[in-house]
């Protein structure tokens, strides 16, 4: 599993020229830093700006001395480029007012029928994100495996089969994704929002 | 399927943690593309900087040694002894002061005027992100980060393509082109072997002369002795190879495709898979430290842990399924 030690690894072949290592950089960020981005911001802004938050990071990769996990770093990168994104377009972080809205009034009316309270709905929305920003902060590509297991519903060998790998590898990599993100799990005090990429 | 849990919270069913949530949200594809560009654009940059940055740190050094020379004593701050490199591992002795990269890398005050002698097989980081690897009982010194000056002993030196490096000898200057190549040398008689790329060699005597383009499994061999240089090929396999086989190299990828490749690289052997194999392993992800173990290790470690394994035949490593 990867740790602080990793970390500081990776970001010293980065900053050394290994390719490699910086295929593996962006693999392991991108996807977690946009969605962090799209918690926030509309979809088209959110792939900017997690662009210029790994090329905020890669000219600063020097001064990563590992003392946090490379994710959290990073995160504190992509928080002050959304607040100059926020500056710049003099806008708020995204709110959809459903009042101007005739259709997604509809559609959260819809919704909130078939939730008993608000609270429920505010719940939902929590743990929706929370599961996701967990996701993200697992090592390698548990979180993917997770998320096709368990929330797109694919059998163990339909997984086999994306990862071309075997059944057997894939239960015991699901096992020890199941692990880590109960631990996660356990130690998170519910703030998605300041999350991604392993905060411990 | 229940589960057990240790975070305080009432027992569920693993799955229930997931009710209700959709999948999360994915950049595109073309969006990917388009960011990992201007990503590597900036770590590009980045590289650029950092080459000029040394050269820079060079011309000074040498400037302030030629003023030192015609006696521009003026300026009462004293020159700079030299600049700092990062011994990644082994054992080295500069100007009587040992210093050992064990067990994490050490900074180490090097340059022109101080000899350094390995104390054990040594290795190099932060040279131009060269790999520099130096033989026991090598007797050398920096001239900047980028160049070398052997008096004796064995160096190996892999740019990969990455940045210029030079060794200079007795009996003459290499300097590489995109290559990865070894230097073995005393007061008689420099030899050159390379299994990657080309190197030029300039000897006093004024004779340049490049290697040929290395062939599969094979070295291009320079020696210069008695006024003259000859060239033949040998073995990619030959026992000169040895020291540098038995090195930990400081292996990072967690992709074990990309692992194997670096490894066979750093064999001198081709690398092929067995049908389905390769599919396979990229997918894997490989878990623990690598980082200590020499080529030949790190191979077994890498089959070990993917369930496969490997032939070694005519100079090119085979990766099997595991019967």
């Amino acid at each position: 599993m990867p740790t602080h030690r990793d970390d500081k690894r990776l970001a010293k072949a980065v900053l050394k020229g290994d390719g490699s290592a910086l295929r593996a950089f962006f693999d392991r960020h991108y996807g977690p830093v946009y969605r962090y981005c799209l918690r926030q911001v509309p979809e088209a802004d959110a792939e900017e700006i997690a662009t210029e938050t790994l090329r905020h990071a890669i000219r600063r990769i020097e001064t990563y001395r590992g003392e946090a996990a490379l994710g959290t770093w990073i995160n504190r990168v992509a928080r002050s480029q959304l607040s100059e994104h926020f500056r710049r377009s003099n806008r708020r972080p995204k709110v959809v007012s459903i009042d101007q809205n005739r259709r997604l009034q509809a559609e959260v009316e819809a919704m909130a029928a078939d939730l008993e309270t608000p609270e429920e709905a505010t719940a939902s929305s929590d743990r929706q994100a929370l599961v996701h920003a967990l996701l993200d902060a697992l090592p390698g590509d548990y979180g993917d495996i997770l998320e096709w297991k368990y929330i797109e519903g694919l059998s163990v060998d339909e997984i086999a089969t994306r990862l071309s790998t075997t059944a057997l590898a894939i239960q015991s990599r699901l096992a020890r994704a199941r692990q880590a993100f109960r631990n996660h799990f356990a130690d998170t005090e519910l703030d998605p929002s300041t999350m991604h990429g392993g905060a411990r | 399927m229940s589960s057990k849990r240790n975070d305080g919270r009432p027992d569920e069913p693993f799955e229930s943690l997931f009710d209700g949530v959709e999948p999360r949200p994915r950049p595109s594809e073309a969006a990917r593309g388009q960011a990992f560009a201007a990503v590597a654009e900036e770590w590009e940059a980045l590289q650029a900087r950092r080459r000029s940055a040394r050269r820079f740190a060079a011309v000074a050094a040498t400037a302030a040694a030629l003023a030192g020379v015609v006696g521009l004593v003026a300026v009462q701050q004293p020159a700079s002894p030299g600049f700092k490199l990062e011994l990644a591992q082994g054992h080295i002795r500069v100007d009587g002061k040992d210093h050992r990269a064990s067990p994490e890398p050490v900074s180490v005050e090097v340059g022109e005027d101080l000899a350094i002698r390995a104390l054990s097989p040594v290795r190099w980081a932060g040279a131009s992100g060269t790999d520099v690897r130096i033989g026991t009982g090598t007797e050398f010194a920096w001239r900047a980060p980028g160049a070398l000056t052997l008096d004796r002993g064995l160096v190996y030196v892999a740019t990969d393509g990455r940045a210029s490096f030079a060794v200079e000898t007795s009996r003459g200057v290499v300097t590489d082109i995109g290559t990865r190549f070894l230097v073995v040398a005393d007061d008689e008689r420099l030899e050159v072997a390379v299994r990657e790329g080309q190197v030029e060699l300039a000897t006093p005597a004024g004779i340049k002369r490049r290697t040929a383009p290395v062939a599969p499994g094979t070295a291009q061999v320079l020696v210069a002795e008695g006024g003259a240089v000859a060239q033949r090929a040998e073995s990619a396999g030959h026992e000169r190879w040895n020291w540098i086989h038995a090195a930990p190299k400081g292996y990072m990828s967690r992709n074990p495709v990309a692992m194997l490749r670096e490894i066979a690289r750093d064999l001198g052997r081709e690398l092929r898979f067995e049908a389905g194999v390769e599919g396979a392993l990229q997918a894997e992800e490989l878990d623990g430290d690598f980082s200590s173990l020499a080529p030949w290790a790190a191979l077994g470690q890498v089959v070990k842990v993917t369930a496969t394994d490997w032939r070694d035949e005519n100079g090119v490593i085979t990766i099997v399924f595991d019967d």
